[in-house]
């Protein structure tokens, strides 16, 4: 399949950017954390059985028949791994990822990367033996927040009284503070502008009336 | 959940330049809005192919263009075009594994399945040791075949010397099937889509050379079975040929093929290899190296290009266009039509051979 330009051109696509990443924990925005999630038992490349739990026969998505496993993933998890990255000038593919749910009863569920190099991380490109130096950026992140294992530390949240949410009714913003839109006629130049303001004023007043 | 400890999921990825700090600036794929019917609907474009979100969509040899306006600010037009196949330039490499550490590839045991394979340079002597995916536990015994495999006797040169298929390998770095022949290297096939080729589509003067490029088998075995080509769908499930197979011929090499351009050959297709049954050029007799019709995974149908669509399973074991028991992806129908083997020196003008593969 390709694509032609109007004058009947073929719209060149640049051959992907092959790009060497040699992982560390250290490099990635997740470094020291931990995510888990639930999948179903079948796909070993991501992640690896190693890093999730045996088959649970009795465990099944809603409506499903194959067993889940739950897996543990963290950055340190991939060692130093190599990994050959195409960036297609808008895409940048092939780090690890996959489809998890945080239990086996949620009936969507979301997409993991379990490798995220952070701002600056520097990657590779040889060609003809020449390799340079090329640097990583995150342009669109998502976060997700981390479950806290220990349910204990919920226990002296309160939230009867506005204080234990940590702030005071004082702390909203008067209506004195919120900035009025307010038509700029100096730069209404010509009378017929001017005209076309002042109808919509007469609407808002007479909209006002017919309300009060 | 903990208010303040989040995962960090990056969904895109800019890349930049590290010393000069410019942004790389590739012309990538794009989205695009077309409309089917009176359906408004989109779909993208990438180096890989092309993806309608409405999956009733199929060019034909009789309708092999459609119009799609870009999912930009100017909604640029284009015309897709469609081939029934893509050709292909293929490069050998040869590349020396790290010296230190572990060199990662997989590969399929008797004794375990997919597995890790670890080669690692072991006092100047490279050899290859088989792990349980993932885990550092080895693998005793992975093939049933008496080679020498054991944990204490790795894989080295001279056990692939007298077992050659215990070189081939997958790289998952790479994303290909590599080849070690037990040395300090591997070596595995560079490929170029040159279906966008601007030298080859721009074919449209010249004697003997109108609007086509000329190709030429390298190596027996190539798909250049007359009676074969293009293949129609019932012929194709009938048959008990596998895809790989398929219209192949020995003592074929130098079988002359040619590859049209986009303003092709009177009564030929633009963007289309054919098989030059009288190598004299372009003629009536020459065959199209495609099938005969599309076929729609979901729906289970196949539609002929000469006539209306057809309910059936097209269920051929073994083949790409196993499609009944949902476990085949859905390129196999699009995009693996034939695929040939160039050489590396091509040039505007010069001879252009392939070896020809059906995958």
């Amino acid at each position: 399949m390709i694509a032609l330009k109007a004058d009947g051109t073929v719209y060149a696509m640049s051959e992907p950017m092959v790009l060497n990443y040699v992982h560390a924990a250290s490099k990635d925005m997740n470094e020291n954390k931990e995510i888990v999630f639930v999948k179903e038992d079948g796909n070993n490349h991501n992640p690896v059985p190693a890093l999730c739990t045996a088959p649970t026969a009795s465990r099944h998505y809603p409506g499903g028949t194959t067993d889940v496993v739950v897996c543990s993933v963290e950055p340190s998890d991939f060692g130093t791994k190599t990994y050959k990255l195409r960036y297609n000038g808008k895409w940048v593919n092939g780090l690890p990822d996959m489809e998890g749910r945080n239990s086996e009863n949620d009936k969507n569920g979301f997409r993991v990367t379990m490798v995220n190099p952070k701002a600056g991380t520097v990657v590779t490109h040889t060609v003809g033996g020449v390799t340079t130096n090329y640097v990583l950026k995150p342009l669109a992140v998502a976060e997700a927040f981390l479950p806290e294992s220990n349910a204990a530390l919920c226990n002296d949240i309160n939230f009867t009284t506005v204080a234990q949410f940590g702030w005071s009714m004082s702390d909203l913003p008067s209506a004195t503070m919120i900035p009025t839109a307010i038509p700029n006629l100096g730069q209404s130049a010509g009378t017929s502008k001017f005209e076309v303001l002042g109808r919509q004023w007469r609407r808002i007043s007479l909209s006002i009336r017919a309300f009060s | 959940m903990k208010r303040n400890s989040t995962w960090k999921t990056v969904h895109r990825y800019g890349v930049y330049n590290k010393s000069t700090g410019a942004k790389v600036s590739l012309t990538g794929g794009f989205g695009y809005d077309y409309t089917d019917g009176s359906t408004a609907t989109r779909g993208f474009i990438s180096p890989n192919g092309a993806w309608f979100d409405n999956p009733t969509v199929a060019f034909t040899a009789a309708a092999p263009t459609k119009a799609v306006t870009a999912q930009n600010e100017a909604k640029t037009p284009y015309t897709l075009s469609w081939a029934p196949g893509k050709l292909s330039k293929k490069v050998a490499v040869v590349e020396a594994l790290k010296a230190s550490g572990p060199n990662f590839f997989t590969a399929w045991v008797d004794n375990g399945g997919e597995v890790d394979v670890r080669i690692t340079n072991n006092g100047g002597t490279y050899e290859a040791k088989y792990y349980t995916m993932g885990t550092s536990t080895q693998i005793a015994n992975p093939f049933t075949a008496s080679v020498g495999d054991d944990s204490s006797s790795p894989i080295i040169a001279s056990e692939i010397t007298s077992n050659k298929w215990l070189g081939w390998m997958h790289s998952p770095e790479k994303r290909t099937q590599i080849y070690w022949a037990g040395g300090a290297s591997i070596s595995f096939y560079q490929e170029t889509n040159m279906s966008a080729d601007a030298t080859l589509l721009g074919k449209t003067n010249g004697a003997g050379n109108t609007g086509y490029t000329t190709l030429y088998a390298v190596e027996n075995r190539a798909i250049a079975d007359a009676t074969k080509f293009p293949v129609e769908a019932a012929t194709w499930v009938a048959s008990t040929t596998d895809a790989y197979e398929y219209g192949r011929v020995n003592a074929s090499a130098d079988v002359r093929f040619y590859f049209t351009a986009l303003n092709p050959p009177a009564g030929k297709l633009a963007r289309t290899l054919y098989l030059d049954v009288n190598p004299a050029g372009p003629d009536a007799g020459d065959k199209a190296i495609m099938f005969n019709f599309s076929a729609n995974e979901r729906s289970k149908e196949y539609t002929s290009f000469a006539a209306t669509p057809v309910t059936a399973t097209l269920n051929k074991t073994g083949s790409n266009l196993r499609i009944s028991n949902g476990h085949t992806s859905p390129w196999s129908l699009g995009i693996q039509r034939w695929q040939v083997l160039l050489t590396p020196h091509f040039t505007s003008g010069a001879l252009v051979r392939l070896g020809g593969t059906t995958q």
